[in-house]
């Protein structure tokens, strides 16, 4: 079967902003997410604020320009004001057409 | 008050799970439940809380019930100005920061009122049933009034206030009012052993749990300061002070009183940190879940129960 060449973007957050950034990824123009409930440790130490919930892992696999766009997003409305850390990772996925 | 009400309510078994599970962590026993019950816990409870709550209004009737509704609306303003005020002047901490541990104080924590009500029914003491409303009341006013405290113009106010509204906490209390208040009594019975005959029990893993997590926060408290230390003692009895004035003032029953003392004097650790971290993501966690979760919430569990309940029985 044939693959498609698309960038699978993880984001791993502090629960609180979940919901906003589901939001965020879906108007930047993401088709879809998949969500999953993590714990460890960032170079700010360990996850805070587990009261909030456990922190959560998104991940999207969306076209370049949707990747650059979600980052965009980020760097303005989260990285300096929440715990939100994302990378990018080159990924070849069948059926390309559902990204 | 004397020794023994402080005494007593230290032996009940939700107080005793707490101080136990504290001491526990502290001295790194592996006293921990797993981590997807603390939601499961905190959403049963608050559901409970709101079908006790409404299946009393569904009782009473709103005309009794709103004089206090109005005057639990006023407590949310008041304690978190006199939190705010306190912690701007003697503790010396920034309005962000300052206006972050208000919201805390202003809000209030069900889980503190699930335990002075459950202290209320072991004695025997009658209070107004409909007091879950006023939770719900105190727990938004307050976060909303100390959020608009700190002016910070990178805050989305309307936003904030929207998702702690429809917060699960807030979403659980009046889901279950709703619930509790259209069923009625009658037709609530056989959810009973369930939302009743399970309730102090489930308090009782819920406060296990608790203890926990306020013992990390305790450890946190040398960075965070003496001073602050010393407000979220002073502040919860500086507030519930006035909660039991009011209370009296509105003709509550002692049982009431104590309960509207205890609701002023609490501070919130789920529906607040969550709001501040989204309206004020410049505050310190640090500082606020520190001061509410590691020195209020065991201070009121502890000491300030049998004191509200004293001071409602003095005014009352």
């Amino acid at each position: 079967m044939n693959t498609v060449t698309r960038q699978l973007i993880t984001i791993v957050a502090e629960a609180v902003v979940e919901r906003r950034l589901i939001d965020d990824l879906k108007a930047c123009g993401a088709r879809g997410y998949s969500v999953g409930h993590v714990s460890g440790e960032g170079a700010t130490g360990r996850h805070l604020l587990a009261l909030n919930g456990p922190s959560v892992r998104i991940e999207s696999v969306v076209t370049d320009e949707v990747a650059q766009a979600i980052l965009d997003r980020l760097a303005r409305d989260y990285f300096e004001r929440f715990a939100v850390v994302a990378w990018l990772s080159t990924v070849q996925v069948a059926r390309g057409d559902r990204f | 008050m004397d020794g023994a009400a402080i005494v007593d309510n230290l032996l009940s078994p939700p107080v005793l799970a707490f101080v136990v599970s504290l001491l526990a962590a502290l001295l790194r026993f592996d006293l921990r439940l797993p981590e997807a019950l603390y939601p499961i816990l905190s959403s049963y409870l608050l559901l409970a809380i709101g079908l006790k709550g409404g299946r009393a209004l569904a009782d009473s009737g709103l005309a009794d019930a709103w004089a206090p509704l109005l005057a639990a609306a006023g407590l949310g303003v008041v304690t978190p100005l006199v939190a705010f005020v306190l912690l701007r002047a003697l503790g010396r901490i920034g309005r962000t920061d300052a206006a972050g541990i208000a919201a805390h104080y202003g809000s209030v924590s069900a889980v503190t009122f699930t335990v002075i009500v459950a202290t209320l029914d072991s004695r025997g003491t009658a209070h107004e049933g409909y007091m879950a409303g006023l939770l719900a009341v105190l727990e938004v006013v307050g976060i909303v009034v100390a959020i608009s405290l700190a002016r910070d113009s990178s805050t989305r106010f309307g936003r904030a206030v929207g998702e702690v509204v429809r917060g699960r906490s807030i979403s659980f209390l009046l889901g279950g009012i709703v619930i509790g208040w259209m069923a009625g009594g009658e037709r609530l019975a056989p959810v009973d052993p369930v939302f009743t005959g399970l309730f102090t029990g489930a308090l009782v893993l819920f406060l296990v749990e608790m203890g926990a997590l306020a013992a990390e926060r305790l450890r946190d408290v040398r960075t965070a300061g003496w001073r602050l230390a010393v407000l979220a003692v002073a502040i919860p009895l500086l507030n519930g002070t006035v909660g039991a004035l009011v209370g009296a003032a509105i003709g509550l029953s002692t049982g009431g009183t104590a309960i509207l003392a205890t609701l002023a004097a609490s501070a919130s650790y789920i529906a607040a940190p969550a709001a501040v971290r989204i309206a004020l993501p410049k505050a310190s966690p640090g500082l606020y879940v520190t001061a509410s979760l590691g020195i209020t919430f065991p201070f009121n569990l502890v000491v300030g129960i049998p004191l509200y309940i004293a001071l409602a029985e003095a005014l009352t």
